[in-house]
C-alpha cells in the first residue's frame, strides 16, 4: 500500500473513533444523571436539609443533612412526614406552601431543639405524578449572628447596619433606623454614596474585605465601613461619628489661615518700613550735604553786603569821598566775595548732583518696592533668583554701605518657581537679620571687617540659597526656638517674621534653616526652594 | 473485550513494524470492526482474530508475541490509570489488591468490563503465589503483563507457570 493510502486510512478511522468517541462520553453522562445512586450522592451532599415527597407527600427520601438536623441516625425511620413538618413547626404556614417561596419557621428536632429554617418547596412531575422537593436552610448561624448584631449593635449610639448580597438592609440598630429616616427617607442607603460604586459595595458580600466612604447624615459627618463576611453573604456597616473632628480640623485650618495672614501682614508691614528706613538713609544723607545754617547766614550776610556796596557804589556822596585807598578796599571785598562765590558756586553744584542722584536711588527703591506691591495675589511664578537677591540688594544697600558690610555674591542662578513677594521678603529679611546681628556684635567686639556672603547651590529639583555673615551668631537655645510664632530676641521684634517666612518656605515646598554655631561665631540662613521645571 | 485493549495491540504492531502492517492485519482479518475507542466493548473474537492474523502474516510464535503483548500492553495501561498503580510502593501488594480494588475500579472506569479474577497469595516480602482464573485462557499475556509489572516498580522477576484445570497458577518472585 501507498503511504498516502494508510496515512488517509488511518485518518478516516481516527475520525470516526472520535466520532465515537464523543458519542459514548454523551451517552455515559446521559446515564450517569439517571441514575439514582448518582442523583442521592449528590441530594446527599446538598448543604440543606431535603425531604422528598411523593404526591401523597408520604416520604421518598430525606438527604443527610436533613437527618443531622433532626439529629436522627441516617437511614433510621423518621417519623411521619406531616409531624414533624407541620405539627413541629413553630410556626407554620396558614396556607399551603407556594413553590419557590422562602418561609422563615422553627423546625423541631428529636430533642426538642428549636431549629430556624428556611422552608422552600418546588414540584416536579415524573409520569405524571407530582413530586415535591422541600429544603430546608439552616439559619441557626446567621440566626445567631443577628441576634449578636442586635445586641450589640442595639444600644450603641453609632449608625450599625447589615447588608444582604443585594444591598439591601437586612438589620439595622435604632440609631441607624432615626438618622436614615431623618437625613434620607427616600434615598435607597446604597445611593447615599456618591464615591463608591454599588457594585465594589455588593462584591464585598461575595469577597470580603472592606470599604470606607464619608457621608453627611443630617448635620453630622460618618466614615460609614462596610465588612463583607463572605461566608454569609452579608455586609456589616459601621457609622464612625467625625462630625467633632472635621469641626476641629476646619477650625485648626482656619485658625491656621488667619495666623498665616497675619504674619503676611506683618511681614508686609516690616517690609515697608524697612524700605520706609532706607529712604529715610538716604533722605538724612541728603541733607548732610545740603548747606547748613551757618553757611546760609554767611551767604546771606555777603549778598546783603554785596547790595549795600551797591547801593554806596551808585551814591554820590560816596563817589565824592572815593579815594585810591577806599577803591582798594573795595576791589580786595570784591575779590573776597568772587572768590566766595566761586567756592560756593561748586559746593551747591556737588550738592545738587548728589541730590539728583540719591533722588534717583530713592526712585529705585519705591520701583521695586512698587513691582512687589502691585503682585497683589499670591501665585507662583517661575523667575530669576539672582534677579530678586539683587532687587533685595538695592532696596538694603544704604544699611549695608552705612556699616562699611563687604557683600560678596557667588550666585550660580536658577529659575525658580514660588510666590514672589514672600521670597522678597524672606530674603530681605534675611539681610537685615545679618546687618543687625552685625550691629550687635560690633557693639561688643568691634571686627575690622563685617561681610555677608550670599551664595547658592544647584540640586538636581532644588537651589539652595545662603546667606552668611560674621555678626554676633545665634545660641542653640534660641535657634531652636527661631521659628514658634510670636518668639523674638529683638526689643522691638514682633515674632512675625521669621514664623512668616517658615510659613511661606512651607506653603512653598521649599524650607528655611538657620544655622549657626553659636555666639560670635556669625550665622547662614539656608533657604531650600524648588526650581521651576523646564 | 475493552477498545483500550484494541488500541494498546495497535500501538503494539506499529511500534515493532509499522502503519502498514496494521493496516494489512486488518484488511486480510476481515473483521467489521477496524475502528475500536476505548469505553467501548468488543467482542472477544474480533481481538483472537486480528491476533491469528498479525502471528500470521509477519510469522510469530503465538507464546511470545502474546508475552511480549502482555509487557508493552501494562506499561500503556499503568500510564491510562496511574492513578491506581501510583498508590502502590511494590508490585507484590498491587497484585494482592488486583481483584479486591483494582479490577473494581477498572470496572467503573469501563463499565461492562469483564476483568479476569485474581486470587494473590502473599508467600514473603519477594514471593507470591497468584491464581488467574478467566474464560478468555490467555496465560501468556498475564505472564507478560507481570513481566511489564516488575518493569514499572524496577524490580527483577522470575515466575513459572502451571495449569490446574481452568485455572493458571503462578509462582512469582520479584527482586
Amino acid at each position: 500500500m501507498l503511504n498516502e493510502e494508510i496515512l488517509k486510512k488511518k485518518l478516516d478511522r481516527e475520525k470516526e473513533a472520535r466520532l465515537l468517541l464523543e458519542g459514548e462520553i454523551e451517552k455515559t453522562t446521559r446515564e450517569l444523571f439517571q441514575s439514582n445512586e448518582f442523583l442521592e450522592n449528590i441530594i446527599d451532599s446538598l448543604q440543606n436539609g431535603i425531604l422528598i415527597l411523593n404526591s401523597n407527600r408520604e416520604l421518598v427520601k430525606a438527604n443527610k443533612t436533613f437527618y443531622q438536623m433532626m439529629n436522627i441516625e441516617y437511614g433510621d425511620d423518621l417519623p411521619p412526614v406531616e409531624s414533624f413538618i407541620w405539627e413541629d413547626c413553630e410556626s407554620k404556614p396558614e396556607h399551603e406552601l407556594e413553590n419557590g417561596v422562602d418561609y422563615e419557621l422553627y423546625l423541631k428536632n428529636i430533642d426538642g431543639q428549636f431549629i430556624p429554617v428556611y422552608l422552600s418547596q418546588s414540584t416536579i412531575t415524573n409520569n405524571k405524578n407530582e413530586n415535591y422537593i422541600l429544603s430546608f436552610k439552616d439559619l441557626s448561624e446567621i440566626k445567631k449572628i443577628e441576634n449578636d448584631f442586635a445586641s450589640f449593635a442595639r444600644f450603641n449610639p453609632a449608625p450599625i447596619l447589615r447588608l444582604n448580597h443585594q444591598g439591601k438592609i437586612i438589620q439595622m440598630n435604632p440609631s441607624a433606623e432615626k438618622k436614615l429616616s431623618e437625613s434620607h427617607p427616600e434615598k435607597s442607603f446604597l445611593d447615599l454614596f456618591k464615591k463608591t460604586d454599588s457594585q465594589e459595595i455588593l462584591n464585598l458580600s461575595k469577597n470580603g474585605g472592606s470599604l470606607s466612604e464619608t457621608i453627611l447624615l443630617g448635620n453630622e459627618y460618618y466614615v460609614m465601613s462596610f465588612k463583607g463576611i463572605p461566608e454569609l453573604n452579608y455586609i456589616h456597616v459601621y457609622g464612625f461619628n467625625i462630625t467633632q473632628r472635621i469641626k476641629s480640623e476646619t477650625e485648626k485650618q482656619e485658625l491656621q489661615d488667619e495666623l498665616v495672614k497675619q504674619a503676611y501682614s506683618q511681614g508686609v508691614a516690616e517690609n515697608a518700613i524697612q524700605v520706609l528706613h532706607n529712604i529715610g538713609n538716604v533722605l538724612t544723607s541728603i541733607m548732610g550735604k545740603i548747606t547748613t545754617k551757618n553757611e546760609s547766614e554767611i551767604l546771606n550776610r555777603n549778598t546783603q553786603l554785596l547790595s549795600q556796596m551797591a547801593s554806596k557804589l551808585e551814591s554820590p556822596e560816596f563817589r565824592q569821598e572815593m579815594d585810591e585807598n577806599k577803591l582798594k578796599q573795595l576791589g580786595a571785598l570784591m575779590k573776597e566775595l568772587s572768590s566766595y562765590f566761586q567756592s560756593h558756586q561748586s559746593i551747591f553744584f556737588e550738592a545738587n548732583n548728589y541730590i539728583a542722584k540719591e533722588c534717583k536711588h530713592i526712585g529705585d527703591i519705591i520701583t521695586t518696592q512698587q513691582q512687589y506691591a502691585n503682585l497683589k495675589t499670591q501665585i507662583k511664578s517661575k523667575f530669576s533668583l539672582e534677579g530678586i537677591i539683587q532687587d533685595c540688594v538695592v532696596m538694603h544697600e544704604h544699611r549695608i554701605q552705612k556699616r562699611n558690610i563687604n557683600l560678596i555674591f557667588d550666585i550660580n542662578d536658577a529659575e525658580v518657581f514660588v510666590e514672589k513677594i514672600g521670597l522678597s521678603q524672606t530674603i530681605s529679611n534675611a539681610i537685615v537679620n545679618a546687618v543687625e546681628a552685625m550691629d550687635e556684635d560690633y557693639a561688643l567686639f568691634q571686627k575690622d571687617y563685617y561681610y555677608i556672603v550670599i551664595y547658592t547651590k544647584r540640586n538636581e529639583d532644588s537651589v539652595e540659597l545662603f546667606i552668611e555673615d560674621n555678626g554676633i551668631g545665634i545660641e542653640e537655645e534660641v535657634l531652636n526656638n527661631l521659628f514658634k510664632y510670636g518668639y523674638s530676641t529683638k526689643e522691638r521684634g514682633s515674632g512675625f517674621g521669621l514664623h512668616n517666612c517658615a510659613n511661606y518656605m512651607k506653603n512653598n515646598g521649599g524650607k528655611i534653616e538657620i544655622l549657626s554655631g553659636g555666639r560670635g561665631q556669625g550665622a547662614i540662613t539656608k533657604l531650600t526652594l524648588p526650581m521651576a521645571k523646564e | 473485550m475493552k477498545g483500550i485493549m484494541f488500541n494498546i495491540f495497535e500501538s503494539f504492531i506499529i511500534k515493532n513494524f509499522n502503519d502498514e502492517a496494521w493496516e494489512e492485519i486488518l484488511e486480510d482479518s476481515c473483521v467489521d470492526e477496524t475502528v475500536f475507542i476505548s469505553p467501548r466493548s468488543y467482542d472477544d473474537n474480533i481481538f483472537a482474530t486480528l491476533l491469528n492474523t498479525a502471528l500470521q502474516l509477519k510469522q510469530l510464535p503465538i507464546e511470545k508475541t502474546l508475552v511480549s503483548f502482555g509487557r508493552f500492553a501494562f506499561s500503556k495501561l499503568a500510564k491510562h490509570s496511574h492513578h491506581l498503580v501510583e498508590k502502590y510502593d511494590n508490585p507484590i501488594s498491587l497484585l494482592e489488591e488486583l481483584d479486591g480494588i483494582i479490577h473494581v475500579e477498572v470496572r467503573k472506569i469501563f463499565k461492562g468490563a469483564e476483568t479476569p479474577k485474581f486470587i494473590a497469595k502473599r508467600i514473603d516480602d519477594e514471593n507470591l503465589e497468584l491464581t488467574y482464573i478467566s474464560k478468555r485462557n490467555l496465560p501468556y499475556l498475564v505472564e507478560g503483563l507481570i513481566y511489564g509489572l516488575a518493569d514499572y516498580f524496577g524490580k527483577d522477576v522470575s515466575l513459572k507457570w502451571e495449569q490446574d484445570l481452568e485455572n493458571y497458577k503462578f509462582h512469582i518472585t520479584f527482586k
